[in-house]
């Protein structure tokens, strides 16, 4: 079929009359020094304040600049950004950040009070801020956002033009972290007020017409669903650094439709290569081909409120009876690593599995399938069925019926799959209208926080909730000592882990493809790109690939 | 015939009006809403985006106020997905690349569609008649969702110049629109079959034979205009195949047409783009079925003096 | 076509419908089409009963993508389930889908077009511009729209017949999953039905034995019921039969774009969506369920019009 094609093809290529002069679209763009990147789906929108989704996010990134900025190679480097310098006091609750002298693409100063003016806007009782709770650690900024508290009992204060102190409500060594995700950024309050002031969530200041930023880049043109194209800020504080003319974001969300657009010559970054293509992908340029670490866990949710699922044992033998290296090796074709704790390991975090990885299967089978009898369904006899919920989504679809068999198999109970779309699943997860649901998580910054405090009680769409582990978290707040902190986390994750209201399946690994010509693109576990640093060779020069790795590379 | 344009028009507004009121209602008895993110919003967050946006209103409140909305102002309100974009926006970018899809699939359906047809009437029931019939069989039986991974896949892969999926050059429209029209050229080729082959056999056509018309002169004087018939009052069906295809076809080209935003717009619930798109929907089926009475009515001049189409 | 039906003499005795056979029984086409079809119906709904086929649900890690061989004769899928189980349940939903839909927009449409054609005047030109109205409709949006929002009711449904009417979970829920597309299919398709029963009512009510009936002092539903309905069904057989694989596509259709039958449950359209992704790497996975369903709806399609000669002899073949 495929040598036909060819030959179909070569046939129609002579009666086509070449398009322009036979480049591919990639090639015409990076020859422009313009880079095109897959961005997975169509941005919801430019505002930090509005925007919740990891392609938003990418996009404001390249478009404004938080108080520091992130490195291209390695994930825990903090740069300068519009803060030149900052400190902290020794509680690590108190941090002044010094502002360097930049300006706004309008080439108004940017100012300490634009930064109070974004987090008043986030967390405005009555802006509907999406993702206020990422400022949350500021003091004063939870009651603030529930109308309990006015904005003047909030820690954040402009000494003068160019100061910042943001008092926090515990101590917090990792804050830099955190400042390094767009809910941090500020905003242009000039421009924010000519368009509809600071409660207008129609606010037209995003448009490309309208934009003011501190990035590296403004927006260009939008076309939905097509693209979203920036070119560089002539006002941005490095404007002489920035590698390349400008950036093009294609919202392609099929993974199998990016990768051949890739092949097609359509783009120089993929977001993603499904696992079934890996294997051809990687033969066919395996220079090109990435396969990164992820600051992300694939997890199942259960909804301990539910019949059996209420038993921790009951929970537990699910969990024992997954078979995570074959899902791993089969379903994902070996893009993550079997995950027996939730939180990914890095940032200085690690938790051990109590030697629960060490195991065989075997042996987890027989624990699972006599912890199920002690619930009293032996041999899954009088268990009734289950729904494990997934999106539509092909990965999780696949692997929902892969665990599904795993079940049946170990511990011999049938669970139905139930698959949404996209819509309807969010709603009935966070409905807790479900038994099992198929869910991930991505970190928001790196630090185990961003996955530990997932599952305080509350909010967290399991039912589940423990007094001792909110305890650990907030213990893990109050101390200002890292490695404390960090074992606060981890007694809270054990605990966490013992009950079951969750069941890590795997950590998952960035699969994607990277033209030979794009340099300056490092693995990076939280997939926090900054554009600026990525250049372009011109055409010839990239005879050989450069090697993909944090260390490799010449030019830094 | 201003009367019967006159009939048509106002059955069109009905029929629009009707369309509308169902997705209204239909949209809001979808599950979710269009707020939900990755992870559970506050209560109060959930309550000031459905106030802000007016959906805290009752049904028929929200129902009025969006035909105010459309007839007092123009605006088919905003999107809930994309805050702060209209949807008219959205709208004026995706309607012309779904109408330059939907005419360059017509061009093709019929430009492949009637002259394979009236080949297959000039030679009927020998080889040209078979393969055509075949062909169009096989058109008919390949749902644009199997044709259009296959022409990308194959073509769109191996040509240079053409595009597995993209819209970032203007030769990316020729896969999709080469898929909307197979699927529609089938069906006219069979259908200008049938018309032509009853029209060659009737007697105004022997009489032109006979008196010594040339061969082509017949077919294309005579017997075209009532063979046409048929073929042409598929063209309004034709046109609803266009909308189904264009779903299927700028999914997997990755078309930034009114198609895509349907498909995305319904799994985010997005309601006033869904709402929005439906409008535009109704309105090109109306307008399209409109012109081809209009059609018909030149083409048979009988119809002409009765009134009705 | 229709010379040939003119030259057929039509013996003394003969009933419509020995008639119909004798016609159809000469279109070979239309023969073998009902041949295939027979046997493509055994095989997705009786076939899978016989250990022969394997069970299209059960994974086999160890064996993924497999070539085709004895075991496997169309091989094996990404997660090493045996493919032609796959296409043959996929077949069993599409199918059903096609038949049930089909047989809810029959309902509709035959009681409308009965009462619109029977009833006449002020009735009748209401009742039939309703139809040209929805007959303007963009189907398929609202057949998107309206299958996602009975999704909810429909899934309430099948948790208080497990709960309620105690009915096994396993078996009531893949079903009931399918009805918001039986309804929503069936419940947009009916236009044509019930416009081409209406004509044929019209024409038959006028007919002498009916007046004869109704002089006698017969009730509507009587006469509607043994006199007219009966001599519709040639019509609806046809009209029916061409209907089928129009349903399926659009069922189909919706599934390829992700809106239409979901999991447990796969159809031939989710299937191909599959296969469609993955066509560079298993091309297998396209082309069988593709073939299969593209064969049918031939097959489907032949089988009408040959259908439509036989019964309909005055409808000329286009």
């Amino acid at each position: 079929m495929l040598r036909c094609s060819r030959l179909l093809g070569l046939v129609l290529a002579c009666l086509i009359p070449a398009c322009g002069d036979g480049r591919s679209s990639a090639e015409r763009a990076a020859d422009e020094g313009v880079l095109v990147i897959g961005n997975n789906q169509e941005p919801q929108n430019l505002d930090p304040h509005k925007a919740t989704a990891v392609a938003d996010g990418k996009i404001i990134s390249a478009l404004l600049e938080g108080l520091v900025r992130p490195d291209a190679r390695d994930d825990t480097v903090v740069h300068p950004g519009m803060a030149e310098r900052w400190e902290h006091n020794a509680d690590a609750d108190e941090w002044t950040f010094h502002l360097r002298e930049a300006q706004w693409s309008d080439g108004r100063p940017v100012r300490a009070q634009d930064f109070a003016y974004a987090y008043r806007r986030l967390l405005h009782p009555a802006f509907g801020g999406k993702y206020a709770e990422m400022l949350y650690p500021l003091r004063g900024a939870e009651a603030y956002n529930k109308g309990q508290a006015p904005w003047e009992a909030v820690g954040v204060r402009t000494p003068d033009d160019r100061t910042l102190v943001l008092t926090l409500s515990g101590p917090m060594p990792q804050l830099p972290y955190l400042l390094m995700h767009f809910t941090w950024f500020p905003v242009p309050e000039h421009a924010v007020e000519a368009h509809g002031g600071m409660l207008d969530r129609r606010s037209a200041w995003t448009r490309p017409e309208n934009w003011v930023g501190n990035g590296a880049y403004v927006p260009e043109e939008r076309v939905f669903n097509d693209y979203l194209s920036v070119r560089p800020n002539p006002n941005y504080w490095r404007a002489g650094e920035v590698k390349n003319r400008g950036i093009r974001f294609l919202p392609v969300v099929n993974g199998y439709t990016e990768t051949r657009m890739y092949f097609g010559g359509k783009l120089h970054i993929t977001n993603n290569v499904p696992p079934e293509m890996l294997e051809m992908a990687a033969s066919r340029e395996p220079g090109s081909f990435c396969r990164d670490d992820y600051y992300c866990t694939i997890f199942y949710r259960l909804n301990t409120t539910r019949g059996p699922l209420a038993d921790q044992r009951v929970r537990r033998a699910l969990s024992l009876a997954v078979d995570r290296e074959m899902l791993v090796q089969r379903v994902v074709r070996g893009a993550g690593k079997s995950a027996f704790t939730f939180t990914p390991p890095g940032a200085g975090y690690a938790l051990d599995d109590g030697g629960e990885s060490a195991r065989s299967q075997g042996e987890r089978e027989t624990e699972a399938r006599r912890l199920l009898a002690e619930a009293g369904y032996p041999d899954g006899r009088g268990f009734p069925t289950l729904e494990l919920m997934t999106s539509s989504r092909d990965v999780q679809r696949l692997m929902a019926e892969t665990i599904q068999a795993m079940w049946m198999k170990a511990l011999g109970i049938h669970v139905e799959i139930r698959s949404c779309e996209w819509s309807a699943y969010k709603a009935a997860q966070q409905n807790m209208d479900y038994d099992i649901s198929s869910s991930s998580w991505s970190g928001d910054y790196l630090d185990p926080a961003t996955f530990v405090e997932l599952w305080c009680s509350g909010n967290n769409c399991t039912g589940w909730g423990r007094a001792a582990y909110d305890a650990e978290v907030d213990a893990a707040r109050a101390s200002a000592e890292p490695e404390q902190r960090l074992e606060h986390l981890r007694r809270a994750e054990r605990m966490m882990l013992r009950e079951q209201p969750v069941i890590p399946l795997y950590w998952s690994e960035r699969t994607y493809m990277k033209s030979p010509r794009v340099r300056g693109w490092y693995p990076l576990m939280l997939d926090n790109h900054p554009l600026d640093a990525v250049e372009l060779l011109p055409s010839g020069a990239a005879a050989d690939a450069a090697p993909h790795s944090r260390e490799g590379g010449s030019e830094r | 015939m201003m009367r019967l344009l006159f009939r048509r028009l106002l059955q069109g507004a009905v029929v629009i009006f009707v369309l509308e009121t169902i997705t209204f209602l239909l949209v809001r008895a979808l599950p979710g809403n269009p707020f939900l993110g990755e992870r559970k919003l506050p209560e109060h967050v959930t309550e000031q985006l459905q106030a802000l946006y007016g959906l805290d209103q009752g049904v028929f409140v929200q129902y009025f106020n969006y035909w105010k909305g459309i007839l007092l102002h123009g605006d088919f309100g905003p999107s809930l997905v994309r805050e702060g974009v209209q949807v008219s926006e959205l709208l004026a970018q995706a309607f012309p690349v779904s109408l330059l899809l939907g005419v360059l699939g017509m061009l093709i359906a019929v430009g492949i569609g009637i002259p394979s047809g009236m080949l297959a009437a000039c030679y009927r029931n020998r080889w040209p008649d078979a393969l055509v019939m075949c062909f169009a069989m096989a058109g008919i039986c390949i749902p644009a969702f199997v044709i259009a991974p296959l022409l990308g896949m194959t073509l769109g892969m191996h040509v240079p110049g053409l595009s597995v999926a993209g819209w970032d050059d203007p030769l990316c429209a020729l896969l999709p629109a080469l898929t909307l029209g197979l699927i529609n050229a089938a069906y006219l080729a069979r259908l200008t079959r049938g018309g032509m082959a009853e029209v060659l056999t009737q007697d105004f056509i022997r009489t032109a034979r006979a008196k010594g018309c040339r061969p082509l002169r017949v077919l294309f004087v005579h017997a075209l205009r009532s063979g046409l018939l048929p073929a042409v009052s598929y063209l309004g069906p034709a046109f609803a195949a266009l909308i189904t295809g264009s779903f299927v076809v700028e999914t997997c080209f990755q078309v930034p047409g009114m198609g895509l935003h349907f498909v995305n717009a319904t799994t985010d619930r997005d309601y006033f783009l869904i709402q929005g798109l439906v409008l535009c929907y109704g309105v090109l089926i109306v307008l399209a079925n409109l012109a081809v009475d209009l059609t018909l009515l030149f083409l048979n001049p009988r119809l002409r003096s009765s009134g009705a189409a | 076509m229709m010379t040939m039906h003119s030259k057929t003499s039509f013996h003394a005795g003969h009933s419509l419908w020995a008639d119909a056979r004798e016609r159809l029984m000469r279109n070979r086409a239309a023969v073998a089409s009902l041949v295939f079809l027979l046997l493509m119906g055994l095989a997705c709904f009786v076939l899978p009963l016989f250990p022969c086929i394997a069970n299209p649900n059960a994974t086999d890690l160890g064996n993924i993508a497999a070539d085709c061989s004895w075991e496997h004769p169309f091989g094996t899928d990404q997660l090493g389930r045996d493919l032609l189980a796959r296409v043959l349940y996929g077949g069993r939903i599409s199918l059903l889908v096609g038949l049930v839909a089909t047989g809810v927009a029959l309902v509709i449409g035959l009681i409308y077009g009965l009462i619109s054609g029977y009833a006449g005047g002020r009735v009748d030109a209401l009742m039939m511009r309703a139809v040209d109205v929805l007959f303007a409709l963009p189907f398929i949006v609202l057949v998107i729209v309206f299958s996602l929002s009975i999704e909810e009711p429909s899934r309430q449904l099948t948790q208080w017949m497990v709960e309620s009417l105690h009915l096994p979970r396993e078996t009531v829920a893949p079903i009931l999953g399918l009805v918001p597309l039986f309804i929503a299919i069936g419940a947009l398709g009916w236009l044509t039905l019930a416009r081409i029963v209406r004509t044929q009512t019209m024409e038959i009510k006028s007919q002498e034995y009916v007046l004869a009936a109704r002089s006698l002092g017969l009730g509507h539903l009587s006469i509607l019921l043994r006199h007219i309905a009966p001599n519709l069904l040639g019509t609806v057989v046809v009209y029916t039969t061409l209907a089928v694989p129009g349903i399926i596509l659009t069922e189909s259709t919706l599934s390829f774009i992700g809106l239409g039958v979901k999991a447990p449950n796969s159809s031939w359209g989710t299937l191909i969506k599959e296969g469609a992704d993955r066509m560079e790497v298993t091309p297998e996975l396209l082309i069988f369920p593709s073939l299969f369903f593209c064969l049918t709806l031939l097959a489907l399609n032949f089988l009408g019009d040959g259908l439509r000669d036989a019964l309909d002899p005055r409808s000329a073949k286009d």
